[in-house]
């Protein structure tokens, strides 16, 4: 088959070039269409439920809401995770499924189980399924300014301007609202007042919302026309509000004005934003699962600039995240690393062909593999990211090889003239290496395999690498049998072409060398076994992590403050740090600062939390050299307000890391138990033991307890004198702490809340336990009482946060690992907290985060690396149909590995999963270079030479393949290797150990397996 | 000995741990960073105010001087506007009508008959003492002398607050009986006899009444308006429903308050407290805390919350906190020092 495919090709030459035209036509058309961004999709299939219960506490919300809920979803099909995190007024349920569970199925299924579940709980639950989006789903970040304006009235332009403008762009899941005030018409009524014309606050309710609607009745016949009647009611203003009658009667007409005060007020807040140490407003533009990034920041964009026009004089969108710009940047890496590497691979292949025409022919193989590489992607839907992007980088030292030996091989054949004709001739040298260069290509491809079977994180990481490379090798491949030599047709000459000269003089000295290591190869083994027992102690020095961090370019600052806080003191806390932090660090141009909960429950952070956002100047204004010391600088700032609990992360890490493990953190302790008092009591130990182990940084243990309650008992007996029920009480108490809505006015598109409640001030709410038990209350009958006449109230207390893990409730300690391995780190931990921290029984611990990935990818790949082992060595068999030669290539690898670690060593990378890639990739380039000296010396197996003469020979000619193999490799990753643009941080260890590797493997294949052969052909002859 | 020992190893310990424990409850303020630190003066209270309460500027029964029509009128034209404060003496309303007209000429008949009454009395007393008047006799001209002085007397009174009005016959002035707030009667179109046209309330007489909670009425010391405060003179010893009423002192004329109002009132009770800004106060374990500026040290002080009060709220404490200074920014990190918080 293999032969009439090249025959094919060389007959049909103009067809072929036509064809290859197509592919590079396509290949550009889904270069420019490919969807793009950062990361690949990391997200498994999730659904998460909010569910927002105002006014009631985290363990009441727990066990009437969450628990019942969690119940029902419990039995839905194919989940992999049930978490929840249940606070004051709000729980967050979130639901993993199986990898490959269809997202539309898994949120039917959830909302089924929801919808007939919500209808039976006693009282009024809001909320559901949040928007179908993933947490890199937050792309472009924005706040709205203008001097003139006030707080209320930049979050009305916000809300009811830019918010339906931008959620019409195709890809917007959702655009979130934070931070200042919701306007509401507030309705405070005068208890006085009430009792005097013994009006309850049910009548004002309903007098209120009988008013406030628009009814049609009918239709009228006019003559030969009909008129629509309709009744006209609705409040449309604070005057019309305030004239809605309340009592009518021979007494005279009350209004709500005469009754109550009727102001514009604004909702109660649960969260607020603050920039450069003022309070403003933000927009959060959240995208669509599987949209395109790029296409929905410019549609954003676009839709913004549109608007700018229609915005009130002086209104500025000002922008401080734009996902777009990481997106540009890391892209921007990638494809300056894919372009050098081709420059470096094709001036590599002109030296060692030693002419430009056979090179060009090798070079073409690369845009031609990278353009149908992007066609595949385009097809199989891969988005180009840096990983997928990383992928061809890697893949570009090893596209050459078919080519290569397809042309070393034909200019060698055209050369040899025989009076054939030139076509004939190409097609034998084609025939000739078809099969080992089917077999090569083919062994590189069971050597990424494992990457295609990881799971998690790594797994979506990984397999777009993967992917590429298979997509970009099996392109080559075919480009190799089929356009390549057609190029060579057309473009090489007859001549034979000579050897250059550096490569004959390398020869003759490679000749002796390998000579005089035949026949003493005692020196080399032991200096190569040292080298081995080397690396592998190098191998348990090396520290061990997950995946190294992805360089975001903007820097989140999480901080944790005392859990009762107010949102006004902690919004004053976030003010003064922000001033300081502006102050200390002129690289950060601008802070925005979210404290609490957002619009949409998305992120139901509590009031004592807050991520601070800070967009930075461009690096080469930096006075420092790197993030880290940027980092250490806002720390050395922020640690100047001490009380205050400091993390660090970047956008998309946090969200990635809140999504896979609930939390973020390099480590995530979690500690199960049932009772929250035990719990809270064991966590801070935990957290002092862990801030003793070297290189633990920013070691926080979660605040769960600390919630403070005041319970409200209504005395039976007096409540059912005067008709009063807990529910009733509890809803007249709402009204005068938070406020409760009862209709809307709409104003245009705008829909203004409605709010029975006790003032625009907080000084109006009870601020005190005494004030609260003299607060007056109008009974049911209209009689007037203190609280405290009808109720007993007394203090208790209870956790502030619940979370549960599959029905289980668990705390949490995270830790960031700062100047040593994660793995090395935990290990370490876990013994000290084993020996000096019992746990009661029916308590445990859990150790997850990167650590958790780690582990899983570790497990994974052990199991996985071997079954290519075996399958390489069946190929290997089937190669050389001897399984001892496959043994001496096989043999071969682990002495190519060793220069994997000592480069990694070296350079100060870690053992991480790229790393593990990179030895991988290694594994395939050994057992390709192993195959290529291995058959050349079978090929010369009947010669009638010395069996040392005989391998010297083979090995001799097969050094320019060999070199060529390797430098080609080594100058395609090198670009990798010296990157530094966010993105690079990525792929470096893994470029660091092939090239590292590549020095090595090259070593042992030239001198190590001739050595291995001759043992064997001793045997044999013997 | 042993015993001893056992006490005097105890004692040591708790010795040995007081210190701890009292730095728990200290931080150093050099240890507060960047943290941005104000202090406010802890002020004493003699009276702590509760939540408002509904009050009306009444006057307890039986302070108004009340006047009442002798006779119908036709029509009655009021001088000054109700509620506006009067002098004795000064016009307040011209009364019409024939039956007012009748009033004139009834009071003119009146007092002749009167005066004839009475010297024909006068004169009798000499003959009944001279025994030159039967006993019978005597008797009759003095009942009728009494009953027509009494009569007299009666509409003398009210024709003391008569001005005749000179250019109409049928029509009569009534001037203020005494200074004070005047106040119509509700119903002013019923210009019948008898029927209350107008009272008059002296200055000193008009009250707040308020109705306050039961549980705190014996500690009320004063109702404040939002101009004025004004003592409680007396609570009420009857209960209505959740609540008694309370009087206060006659309202000072600088109150500005008007008769009848109803205004919102806080009730202050008399308890020793301090005032200390609402952002120097935290929770610490469930209970409230102040951070007290001690040397170079914040001391974390329990107090108990009485009432808000504007931007302040009313505590009272175990400690004398006069005269100290609380910490009103940054409370909350601080707080979370001692909840154990950062320390990285």
């Amino acid at each position: 088959m293999l032969n009439q495919l090249v025959r094919f090709s060389l007959t049909q030459r103009l067809f072929v070039c036509v064809l290859a035209a197509l592919v590079v036509g396509l290949g550009v058309r889904a270069w420019i269409l490919l969807p793009v961004d950062a990361y690949p999709d990391i997200s498994p299939t999730q659904v998460k439920v909010i569910l927002k219960v105002p006014g009631m506490t985290a363990e009441e919300i727990e066990q009437r809401v969450t628990y019942p809920v969690e119940t029902e979803l419990l039995g839905i099909p194919r989940q992999a995770m049930l978490r929840s995190t249940t606070k004051y007024a709000i729980t967050a349920i979130t639901l993993d499924f199986i990898e490959g569970t269809d997202i539309y199925w898994a949120r039917q299924q959830v909302n089924e189980r929801l919808g007939g579940l919500l209808n039976d709980l006693p009282f009024a639950v809001d909320g559901g399924l949040a928007p179908m989006s993933t947490p890199l789903g937050e792309m472009f970040m924005f706040t709205v300014e203008n001097d003139e304006l006030s707080l209320m009235e930049k979050r009305r332009l916000l809300e009811w301007e830019i918010r339906p403008a931008l959620r019409t762009v195709d890809g917007v899941a959702d655009v979130n609202v934070l931070g200042g005030y919701a306007r509401t018409f507030q309705v405070t009524p005068r208890t006085a007042e009430l009792s005097a014309l013994g009006l309850s606050m049910a009548d004002i309710e309903s007098a209120i919302v009988g008013q406030n609607m628009n009814a049609g009745t009918g239709r009228i016949l006019l003559g030969n026309d009909v008129l629509v009647v309709r009744v006209e009611g609705r409040i449309a203003s604070l005057q019309s509000l305030g004239d809605v009658v309340v009592r009518a009667g021979p007494q005279g007409v009350y209004r709500l004005r005469d009754v109550a005060d009727v102001e514009i007020g604004h909702l109660a807040r649960y969260g607020a934003v603050t920039r450069n140490g003022e309070e403003a407003v933000q927009g959060l533009v959240i995208a669509l699962r599987d949209s395109n990034t790029g296409a929905v920041v410019a549609g954003v964009k676009e839709r913004l600039a549109e608007l700018e026009n229609t915005l009130p004089p002086g209104t500025q969108i000002n922008v401080f995240y734009d996902r777009a710009r990481l997106i540009s940047t890391a892209i921007g890496t990638m494809s300056n690393a894919l372009f050098q590497a081709i420059v470096l691979v094709v001036a590599v292949l002109a030296i060692f062909l030693g002419n430009f025409r056979a090179a060009l022919v090798v070079s073409l193989s690369l845009p031609l593999a990278a353009l149908s590489t992007f066609l595949l992607m385009s097809a199989t839907q891969l988005t180009a990211n840096l990983m997928s992007l990383g992928g061809l980088v890697i893949a570009i030292g090893m596209l050459v090889d078919a080519s290569v030996v397809v042309v070393e091989n034909t200019v060698t054949r055209l050369a040899d003239n025989r009076g054939l004709p030139r076509l004939h001739l190409i097609y034998r040298a084609v025939r000739e290496v078809a099969l080992p260069v089917v077999s090569g290509t083919l062994i590189v491809i069971i050597v990424f395999s494992p990457l295609l079977t990881l799971s998690g994180l790594e797994g979506k990481l990984f397999t777009p690498v993967a992917l590429t490379i298979v997509y970009a090798m099996i392109a080559a491949l075919l480009m190799a049998l089929t356009v390549i030599p057609v190029m060579a047709s057309l473009l090489l000459g007859n001549k034979a072409i000579a050897m250059p000269r550096f490569m004959q003089r390398m020869q003759q000295h490679y000749a002796a060398l390998l000579a005089r290591v035949l026949t003493r190869p005692r020196w080399l083994l032991l200096a190569v076994l040292g080298l081995l027992a080397l690396s592998a102690l190098l191998l348990t020095l090396i520290g061990k992590i997950f995946m190294p961090v992805l360089d975001e370019g903007d820097v989140i600052v999480q901080l944790e403050k005392s859990p009762s806080i107010s949102l006004e003191a902690s919004v004053e806390l976030d003010k003064q740090i922000e001033i300081a932090l502006l102050e200390a660090i002129p690289e950060i141009r601008q802070i925005v600062s979210r404290t609490g909960s957002d619009e949409l429950g998305l992120d139901p952070m509590s009031l004592n939390e807050t991520d601070i956002f800070m967009e930075l100047a461009p690096r080469d204004t930096w006075r420092m050299d790197s993030k880290d010391e940027l980092e250490n600088a806002v720390r050395d700032v922020v640690s100047r307000f001490p009380g205050i609990n400091i993390g660090f992360t970047q956008p998309i890490q946090m969200r990635a890391s809140e999504m896979l493990t609930g939390s973020s953190g390099d480590v995530t302790i979690k500690l199960f138990g049932e009772e929250l008092a035990q719990v809270a009591e064991l966590m801070p130990r935990i957290a002092r033991i862990a801030r003793d182990v070297p290189g633990a940084v920013d070691v926080q243990a979660s605040v769960t307890e600390g919630g403070k309650f005041l319970n409200v008992r209504v005395q039976p007996e007096l409540a059912a004198a005067h008709g009063l029920s807990a529910s009733g009480l509890a809803d007249y108490l709402k009204t005068q702490i938070e406020g409760t809505t009862i209709s809307e006015v709409r104003e245009g598109r705008q829909r203004i809340p409605l709010t029975l409640a006790s003032g625009s001030t907080s000084i109006a709410a009870p601020a005190t336990v005494p004030e609260l038990e003299q607060r007056t209350v109008v009974l049911p009958d209209g009689e007037l009482a203190t609280l405290a006449a009808i109720a007993d109230i007394s203090y208790a207390e209870g956790p502030s946060v619940i979370e549960r893990e599959r029905g289980s409730r668990f705390g949490i300690i995270t830790l960031n690992v700062e100047g040593r391995d994660v793995v090395g780190l935990v290990e370490e931990l876990r013994g000290i907290l084993a020996r000096d921290l019992p746990l009661p029984s029916g308590y445990r611990l859990e150790y997850g985060g990167e650590f958790e990935n780690q582990q899983r990818a570790t497990r994974n790949l052990l199991l996985v690396v071997p079954v290519a082992l075996v399958l390489i060595t069946i190929i290997l068999f089937a190669t050389f149909r001897s399984l001892a030669l496959a043994g001496i290539i096989l043999g071969n690898t682990p002495f190519a590995l060793m220069g994997g670690v000592i480069a990694l060593f070296v350079s100060g990378e870690y053992l991480s999963v790229p790393a593990s890639v990179g030895l991988i990739a290694l594994l395939g380039i050994a057992v390709l270079n192993g195959v290529m000296m291995v058959s050349y010396f079978q090929q010369h197996w009947h010669m009638s030479a010395p069996l040392s003469e005989r391998i010297v020979n083979g090995a001799t000619q097969r050094l320019r393949p060999v070199l060529m193999t390797a430098t080609t490799a080594i100058f395609g990753l090198l670009p990798l290797v010296f990157a530094t643009g966010p993105g690079a941080e990525v792929q470096r260890p893994l470029a660091i150990v092939v090239v590292g590797g590549l020095l090595t493997s090259t070593v042992t294949t030239l001198f190590l397996l001739p050595v291995f052969y001759q043992y064997w052909g001793r045997r044999q002859h013997e | 000995m042993k015993r001893y020992r056992r006490c005097l190893l105890c004692a040591g310990l708790i010795l040995a741990l007081l210190p701890a424990w009292a730095a728990a409850q200290r931080v150093a303020i050099d240890d507060l960073g960047d943290l941005n630190l104000s202090f406010a003066a802890v002020q004493p209270l003699d009276e702590v105010p509760g939540p408002a309460v509904q009050a009306s500027a009444t006057h307890r029964g039986g302070a108004m001087y009340r006047i009442e029509l002798p006779r119908d009128a036709r029509r009655a034209s009021y001088l000054v506007d109700n509620g506006e404060a009067v002098s004795a003496g000064q016009p307040f309303v011209v009364l019409d009508g024939p039956e007012i007209h009748h009033l004139l000429l009834e009071y003119s008949t009146l007092r002749t008959r009167y005066e004839s009454a009475k010297d024909r009395y006068e004169r009798s007393r000499e003959s009944y003492r001279q025994q030159a008047l039967r006993e019978d006799q005597w008797v009759e001209i003095s009942d009728r002398y009494l009953a027509l002085q009494l009569e007299f007397e009666h509409m003398r009174h009210f024709q003391e607050l008569v001005r005749e009005t000179t250019d109409h016959d049928e029509a009569i002035t009534l001037v203020a009986p005494i200074d004070g707030r005047i106040h119509y009667a509700d119903n002013r179109e019923r210009l019948v006899a008898g029927t209350e046209l107008a009272g008059f309330l002296a200055a000193d007489a008009l009250r707040l009444r308020a109705r306050v909670p039961m549980a705190s009425a014996g500690d009320l010391a004063a109702l404040e308006l939002s101009t004025c405060r004004v003592a409680v003179a007396a609570v009420d010893r009857v209960a209505e429903g959740f609540f008694v009423t309370a009087w206060s002192e006659p309202i000072p004329a600088d109150c500005e308050v008007t008769l009848n109002a109803t205004l919102s009132a806080r009730p202050l009770y008399r308890q020793a407290a301090y005032a200390v800004p609402r952002s120097a106060v935290f929770t610490r374990d469930g209970e409230a805390q102040v951070l007290v500026r001690r040397g170079n040290a914040l001391a974390s002080v329990a107090v108990s919350l009485l009432m808000p009060d504007g931007e302040d709220y009313a505590v009272s404490a175990a400690s004398d906190l006069a005269g100290s200074e609380v910490l009103v920014t940054s409370v909350s990190a601080v707080q979370g020092i001692l909840l154990g918080l950062g320390g990285e």
